[in-house]
């Protein structure tokens, strides 16, 4: 899949792809910044440690077919597993496409929602005004931009709190070589409040491959809360961008739970642009048996007495590579500002690898700020005192894992997907480890 | 000595202290009681010369000199000391080090001569014994790692070590034992002398038991609201403070 | 910060470089530019032997090939490789002074002024200095006592010519002459630096030092420092920098190698205060580095103390490859950034055996438009069964216009090592200050005190006369505060 036959396939189907207004234009732009750029490499700083050439030298699809009929079922399966607590609030993407079937109608005052690429619903463009700024440091976010055939735009008036938690629920009927490439754009008026799930969910063990664009707008004094649960199948490729963009008061709080796939980098780049701004960012990752994941997160504090807390938890076992790079700048005359970050990883196994990089940039004097890691395998002591109370080893392994995790994971503030990240957790710890868990 | 009148300030645009006046001559004993929240920490900060405290309205006085213009170290310089109600920890720094540049900066500041470590060991060698601090306790860092009472002797260690003319105690009985208390008041009914004056701010009476004060101020709402003996001490140690509070809105 | 205190962080800061004066001496110097014939013309006035000759050419040949690195946090104008003179030396030098007698008095003298007497009778008992002034060693003292421990202590060039084996076998044997582009440089031009040999089962008897002067205008310096501890030996050894004031940057790259054998031990210890530039930024040196010791026997231990106070410019990264099974690796650091100085540095802990051990304690300053980053790497190899490592890494700010940054890399690929890691920035505290104040101190003193205080874990692995440099060096009294 080099560059120049990603133009060309781009070219010849440029007319297909769903646009409004000047996302022609726009798209044209992303696909010259992609052909630029290229696929990073591990010469990029940011990519030192996640190789993209098991994704750069496969022949994805990137425009995706129709779904099928079996595709379908597959998916009417994979959504059975699913009891979420917003059942009725669910737009559901299958292989790349808005399944209006299967997704609920919502209608709440205040929320606006409009589907990317569904002539039959009223279109809205599917580019925002910073959705151009990402492409030199993210290339990915480039091609999505370019190749987009699915996406929703979201949409809350001001002083409106949403109750209903919208779940955004990507499904992959494992069809070898699919692309996904979901566009969602959130966009919060001043003081309102909304909750968004986004969920991957695969299933089998050919190779797709999703990338993701998040983009938030966040207006004065407003609340977004968005947890992104990832458990595609086991050979499924996943990168995404998630950017948001703070004035003055608002606040973001973001989880991430990520446990399956071949290869994950999930990207992050948070701007607290107004004073008073605040973001609280979380995460659980789990790598075993060959799997890569790569949290890479970046917070911009551009303004006074903003804050941030960013707690990244990695579990990593069997073959399993985790990667985690946290970076905090405090930008010239954002004073006052208040960073805390932490990342703590259990290596498991004799072939469990971790890359942590905590970085601190700071240029404003008047500012608290803190980062730790740390890496290790369970606690020998903790062991061992619990085998001396009777618990065999394999158990108290599962039992100290889980707390590890159960941490972070108790920061989810929705009861049913807690208890389903909870469980995913379970099921992918290392199999000699897993046995000792008992919920 | 001091004289406080009309007092108002404020922290973060929060008004603390409401017109308070006090005036202290030389070799007197000031007890400040009064509930939570009523301004005795602020008072004793702002004496100090804390900045973060906006003095919006009145003055104060000390030794006839406007002490609000004055640095923290400058109010130092003339006797004003403070024995913190949480004294600060300061990593790397050793408590000797500290003590004896702060004697020798305020002895620098009045035109005496300096004192040599030999000197300096002499002299606080007794006042080290009377507050039962020993003497690895010199080589450790300022506050670091001390306990509760540790910090607290620290401070009446300084205290005797530096003889201020005004020494305010915030707070200084408060998470004592009974022991420590004894302690800590020998240490400061070692200083009193008709030359010094001491401000006791405290919330419980029996401090003033062990240090008799010749006076008792009440601290409500940012102002004294009553004056007395030590008997007003003790029928606050009886019966609260709820009957001030009640009494001061029924003014 | 209220205003009053930034007055007083001024003072802090703003003190004189003392040690910027030129001393007049006639100089034998190559003239500017590099090739070949250079790199040859150094060798021959060297008198060195062949494998040595050829080991610089190939060098330069592998420099040739590199680009200079640009992912430091660091800003600077390019430099013309060709407009750096490769040699100056002390006229008289061309074949060593046999004692102090014959060095030249106005070098002696220059030494007396930066405070490092070279006469034995004036020395600091127990210390022994090598004194390299720009690209020649141009006195070592306590040569005959060392020798009576078996201990060589020598110019690398005297080395080079009476122990040519001993160099053969161990130079470019930690950093490869193609490490880096400042390595390889410095492989195809080092001029001189200090030799250490201590034999097996030798505890060195006195304290190793060298102090490092660069003079000479539009030279570079290229000081090379190999240090050899072979078995149950021990050695402590200080260097100390400076350098005059003047407009231009000046070029210093340098090498240290450091090998310990089984059960050894060498500390290393510097006082960094190359010159570091005007208020305004303008000249000062830039001081690109490469340090890095190998404990290459088990038990063996490397520990790296640093106070970096001086060059517009550092770059450098003192790092231990720990090899040997249960062996140690520690590193110190206080750096301090003022004006426009720049500093990028830090260290790599590289655990390779069982049960290895390190610590890496960073302390950075940072004050006027000064910036100040610490980049570490820890990695655990698969081999590294039960290795540890922590590292603390704390920044202060004084002041609204520098900057502190914090890159650690951290990767381990065996899960019965532990690393943890932690770092905090933060201005001084207004709490402290207000203490200290109200007991009477000055602002400006209390802040001595506070930032003396910040950095005295650092300050108390220095040996003894090196930690009052140091605190002076950060205009603060010695007196009591080191316990």
């Amino acid at each position: 899949m080099n560059t120049e036959i990603l133009r060309k396939e781009f070219e010849s189907r440029m007319a297909q792809l769903p646009s409004q207004g000047k996302d022609h234009e726009f798209r044209r732009k992303a696909m010259d910044a992609f052909y630029s750029a290229g696929f990073p490499s591990r010469q990029w700083e940011t990519w030192k440690y996640t190789d993209l050439k098991p994704i750069a030298s496969k022949g994805f699809q990137l425009i995706p077919k129709e779904s099928t009929d079996s595709a379908h079922e597959t998916a009417s399966k994979l959504l059975a597993t699913c009891d979420l607590e917003a059942e009725p609030s669910r737009l559901i993407f299958l292989d790349g496409h808005h399944v209006p079937a299967l997704s609920s109608e919502i209608t709440t005052t205040g929320l606006r929602l409009s589907m990317l690429g569904h002539p039959g619903l009223k279109n809205r463009s599917a580019f925002s005004k910073h959705s151009s700024k990402n492409f030199k440091e993210h290339p990915l976010a480039a091609l999505n931009a370019a190749f987009s055939t699915q996406g929703v735009r979201i949409q809350v008036a001001e002083k409106t709190n949403i109750d209903t938690v919208i779940h955004l629920v990507f499904l992959d009927s494992n069809l070898e070589n699919q692309t996904s490439q979901p566009r969602i754009l959130i966009d919060l008026k001043a003081e309102s409040k909304i909750t968004i799930v986004q969920h991957f969910l695969g299933a089998g063990s050919n190779s797709g491959w999703t990338n993701s664009v998040t983009e938030i707008s966040q207006a004065r004094s407003s609340d977004l809360t968005l947890y992104q649960l990832q458990e595609h199948g086991t050979e499924h490729f996943h990168t995404g961008l998630l950017y948001s963009s703070l004035t003055s008061d608002a606040s973001i709080k973001l989880g991430f739970i990520d446990l399956g796939g071949r290869l994950t980098r999930n990207d992050v780049q948070i701007d607290l642009d107004g004073a008073g701004a605040k973001t609280e960012l979380f995460g659980v990752f789990l790598a075993a048996d060959g799997q890569h994941i790569d949290n890479h997160t970046r917070i911009d504090h551009r303004a006074p007495e903003t804050k941030s807390i960013e707690t990244f938890r990695g579990i990593i076992g069997d073959r399993g590579r985790g990667v985690f790079n946290g970076k905090v700048v405090v930008h010239p005359d954002a004073q006052k500002v208040d960073a805390q970050q932490s990342n703590d990883n259990l290596l498991l196994s004799e072939k469990a690898e971790i890359d942590t990089k905590p970085e601190l940039e700071i240029y404003a004097d008047e500012v608290k700020c803190s980062h730790g890691a740390t890496v290790g395998d369970l606690d020998a002591e903790q062991l061992f005192y619990m085998k001396s109370r009777g618990i065999k080893e394999s158990a108290a392994r599962g039992i100290l894992i889980f707390a590890f995790a159960n941490e972070i994971l108790k920061l989810i503030g929705l009861p049913k997907l807690r208890e389903r990240a909870i469980l995913g957790v379970a099921d992918h710890l290392p199999s000699h480890d897993r046995l000792g868990v008992e919920l | 000595m001091l004289q406080i009148e009309n007092l108002h300030v404020c922290v973060e645009d929060q008004p603390i202290l409401n017109g308070l006046s006090l005036e202290i001559n030389a070799g007197q004993v000031h007890a400040i009681m009064g509930p939570n929240g009523s301004g005795k920490s602020t008072l004793a900060q702002v004496l100090a010369g804390r900045d973060d405290y906006k003095v919006t309205q009145g003055s104060i006085t000390f030794y006839g000199k406007n002490l609000l213009e004055m640095q923290p170290e400058e109010r130092a310089h003339l006797g004003l000391f403070l024995a913190f109600q949480y004294p600060t920890e300061i990593p790397g720094v050793n408590n000797a080090y500290l003590l004896k540049a702060a004697l020798n900066a305020q002895r620098a500041a009045r035109n005496e001569q300096e004192v040599d470590a030999f000197e300096f060991m002499n002299l606080i060698k007794n006042k080290m014994e009377m507050m039962q601090i020993p003497k690895t306790f010199l080589n450790r860092s300022v506050n670091e790692g001390f306990s509760g009472g540790e910090k607290k002797r620290n401070e009446i260690l300084q205290m005797l070590t530096l003889e201020p003319s005004l020494a305010i105690l915030d707070e200084t009985d408060s998470g004592l034992d009974v022991d420590a208390l004894r302690i800590v008041a020998d240490g400061v009914n070692n200083l009193r002398s008709p030359e010094r004056s001491l401000i006791l701010v405290t919330h419980y009476e029996r401090l003033l038991e062990l240090v008799v004060p010749d006076f008792v101020h009440v601290l409500a709402g940012g102002r004294i609201v009553k004056s007395g003996d030590r008997d007003l001490a003790r029928y606050l140690d009886e019966h609260g403070y709820d009957w001030v509070q009640t009494e001061v809105s029924a003014q | 910060m209220a205003a009053t205190n930034s007055k007083a962080i001024d003072g802090l800061v703003q003190g004189k470089y003392r040690y910027g004066f030129v001393t007049d001496i006639e100089q034998d110097t190559i003239a500017p530019g590099l090739d070949e014939e250079v790199i040859r013309l150094i060798s021959k006035k060297k008198g060195e032997p062949k494998f040595l000759t050829d080991w610089r050419i190939k060098a330069y040949h592998q420099w040739l090939t590199m680009t200079e690195p640009n992912w430091a946090h660091v800003r600077y104008q390019p430099i013309d490789y060709q407009s750096i003179s490769y040699y100056a030396a002390p006229k008289n030098a061309d074949d060593g002074p046999k004692s102090l007698d014959e060095v030249d008095p106005k070098l002696l003298e220059t030494y007396e002024k930066l405070g490092i007497p070279l006469h034995e009778r004036a020395r600091l008992a127990g210390v022994a200095v090598d004194a390299v002034f720009d690209s020649v060693s141009v006195a070592t003292t306590f040569k005959e006592k060392l020798a009576g421990a078996g201990v060589i202590f020598c110019p690398f060039s005297e080395a080079v010519r009476e122990y040519p084996d001993l160099v053969e076998q161990y130079l470019g044997s930690v950093v490869p002459l193609r490490d880096n582009f400042f390595a390889s440089l410095n492989s195809a031009v080092f001029s001189d630096g200090s030799f250490v040999y201590v034999p097996k089962g030798v505890r060195c008897p006195m304290e190793l030092s060298t102090y490092f002067r660069i003079n000479a205008a539009n030279t570079g310096q290229f000081e090379r420092t190999l240090i050899i501890a072979d078995e149950d030996s021990h050695v402590s050894y200080l260097e100390g920098c400076t350098a005059p004031m003047r407009d231009e940057n000046q070029l210093h790259a340098a090498v240290v190698e450091l090998i310990a054998l089984k059960n050894a031990e060498i500390k290393y210890s510097t006082v960094q205060n190359w010159y570091p530039g005007n208020e305004e930024g303008v000249g000062g040196i830039y001081n690109f580095v490469t340090k890095r010791g190998d404990c290459r026997g088990n038990n063996s231990k490397i520990s790296w103390t640093q106070v970096e106070t001086g060059s517009a410019i550092t770059w450098k990264y003192p790092s231990c490859i720990l090899r040997g099974d249960n062996s140690t690796g520690e590193f110190y650091s206080v750096a301090v950034v003022n004006n426009f100085q720049q500093a990028d540095t830090g260290t790599k802990m590289i655990h390779i055996g069982k049960n290895t051990r390190s610590t890496i304690l960073s302390k950075g300053i940072s004050a006027g438009h000064g910036q100040n980053t610490y980049r570490g790497l820890v990695r655990m190899m698969p081999s590294a069964k039960g290795a540890r490592n922590y590292t603390q890494c704390d920044s202060l700010l004084l002041g609204d216009q520098c900057g502190a940054h914090t890159f650690p890399y951290v990767e381990s690929r065996q899960h019965t090592a532990k690393v943890e890691h932690e770092a905090t920035t933060s201005k001084i505290s207004e709490d402290q200050l207000f203490y200290c104040r109200q007991r009477g101190l000055s602002e400006e003193n209390a802040i001595n005190m506070i930032v003396n205080g910040f950095c005295r874990e650092v300050f108390k692995e220095l040996p003894m006369e090196f930690a009052v440099e140091a605190q002076n060096l950060l205009n603060v009294s010695l007196e009591g505060s080191v316990g």
